[in-house]
């Protein structure tokens, strides 16, 4: 209990950063999503168990700042955090571009799921488009900073351990 | 190939009977009392530490910023005093024009004029997602904000409508949003045409203002402003310049590509328009 409510506050804090980083560098394009990152690195190190339900816990949290209890975040990551908890275990810990690898991959999932259950981008969409000018570097982003936090987690579990 | 053992299985299971549970109720539009209450408890818990953030953070930047350039503020100030006395001799001019307009107009028999209220509001966090155009501000139902009141920049340019609001907080809908609708008129002494302006779902992308009639004067560096023709949004607010024209529907109608004015600026600073009533009997 007391290691999830750490978690808890440590994705709030990560939300935090992820709705203020816009308003501080207002030029910035993309914003990369931290609690998805977070959610993936915790499913690919500890499994889809417990990755789910901070997923879930994630999920809404940022389906709260679209002004609904449960949207389309809290399936949607829920989803993608099960399919990464498949990796769990299957890599060795000193490959650290399994990690990254699997948020690239996660990142291109979620948004595709997610414009695909939100109904205004459904019909009208032109998913190559959104996919080279969105969806891609999206996904290079979140992968390039999962690659220094899963370096960072390493190092540090390696010196605790 | 893949072991699951049995907690994760049922733990996946109870997980996607809620998750199904829920899209079934977010796609049939059906309001639950408590759950609505849980997301008003969460919004309206995080975003004290968003404005709190804010706060923090336009502090130190405009000490700092004030400290490092003490000489270009001096100017500014007195730059900023002498414009002010050009304005209030321009302002005593509109008076006059004003008055003037007000005596045409009674005469005229013209009795059609909107009055706003507005509360001055700032952007303290962005979307959380790419796929939504929208802002947080730091004022809420305590300052007597309500969903579905138009916003405008400080230069009065159409920034969108308030989209949910919270006890201190609201969340704005940009007109970029792909689903949002406006209507629009053309500014130009010779030319009133009127259209929808609809959002491209991104910043980066130009917006289209289509149902424009055939036959219509529109061209391209045209001024487009909100036609008040809906109870949604006022007359006269600033939305975008047509960049191109060009048919729609094999003929029958014309489309045009807007640039929208609110991404030529930086949002920080907003203002929501509280009430405006279109007064029918101006006496």
């Amino acid at each position: 209990m007391k290691n999830y409510l750490q978690k808890l506050l440590f994705m709030i804090l990560l939300l935090i950063c992820q709705l203020s980083l816009g308003i501080i560098f207002p030029s910035l394009n993309l914003i990369p999503d931290f609690i998805l990152i977070f959610i993936i690195l915790n499913a690919v190190v500890t499994g889809s168990r417990n990755a789910m339900i901070y997923a879930f816990t994630g999920g809404i949290l940022q389906d709260a700042f679209l002004g609904s209890f449960i949207g389309i975040f809290t399936p949607v990551k829920t989803a993608v955090a099960f399919l990464a908890g498949l990796l769990s275990k299957r890599f060795f810990p000193e490959n650290l571009l399994i990690p990254p690898i699997g948020v690239f991959a996660a990142t291109i999932i979620h948004e595709f799921l997610y414009l695909m259950l939100k109904e205004s981008y459904f019909f009208n969409t032109n998913y190559l488009d959104l996919f080279k000018d969105i969806i891609l570097p999206l996904a290079a982003l979140n992968s390039l900073i999962a690659f220094f936090a899963y370096l960072a987690y390493y190092i540090w579990g390696g010196r605790n351990s | 190939m893949f072991n699951l053992d049995r907690n994760t299985l049922i733990i996946t299971a109870i997980v996607l009977v809620l998750i199904l549970a829920f899209i079934s109720l977010y796609f049939t539009n059906i309001n639950i009392g408590i759950l609505n209450w849980f997301g008003d408890l969460i919004y309206n818990f995080l975003t004290p530490f968003l404005n709190f953030i804010n706060n923090l953070y336009s502090g130190i930047f405009h000490f700092f910023h004030t400290l490092f350039s003490i000489n270009e503020v001096n100017q500014e100030i007195a730059e900023l005093k002498e414009q002010n006395q050009i304005l209030e001799r321009q302002i005593m001019y509109l008076q006059y024009i004003n008055r003037e307009n007000m005596r045409l107009r009674e005469l005229l028999d013209f009795k059609e004029q909107v009055n706003y209220e507005m509360v001055g509001a700032d952007v303290t966090a962005n979307s959380p997602s790419v796929w939504e155009q929208t802002i947080t501000i730091n004022k809420g139902k305590n300052d007597g904000i309500a969903e579905r009141m138009p916003v405008i920049t400080y230069n009065g340019y159409l920034v969108g409508r308030i989209d949910y609001a919270g006890s201190n907080s609201s969340q704005v809908r940009l007109i970029t949003e792909n689903q949002f609708v406006v209507g629009g008129i053309v500014s130009r002494s010779d030319s009133r045409e009127i259209g929808l302006v609809r959002g491209s779902g991104r910043s980066d992308k130009l917006s289209i203002m289509d149902n424009i009639a055939w036959n219509a004067d529109i061209e391209s560096g045209d001024i487009i402003y909100t036609s008040g023709l809906s109870d949604n949004f006022p007359s006269g607010i600033k939305i975008g310049e047509v960049q191109s024209v060009d048919v729609d529907n094999y003929g029958l109608s014309q489309k045009a590509e807007v640039m929208l004015f609110i991404n030529r600026v930086t949002i920080e600073e907003l203002m929501v328009i509280t009430n405006f009533k279109v007064d029918h009997n101006v006496e």
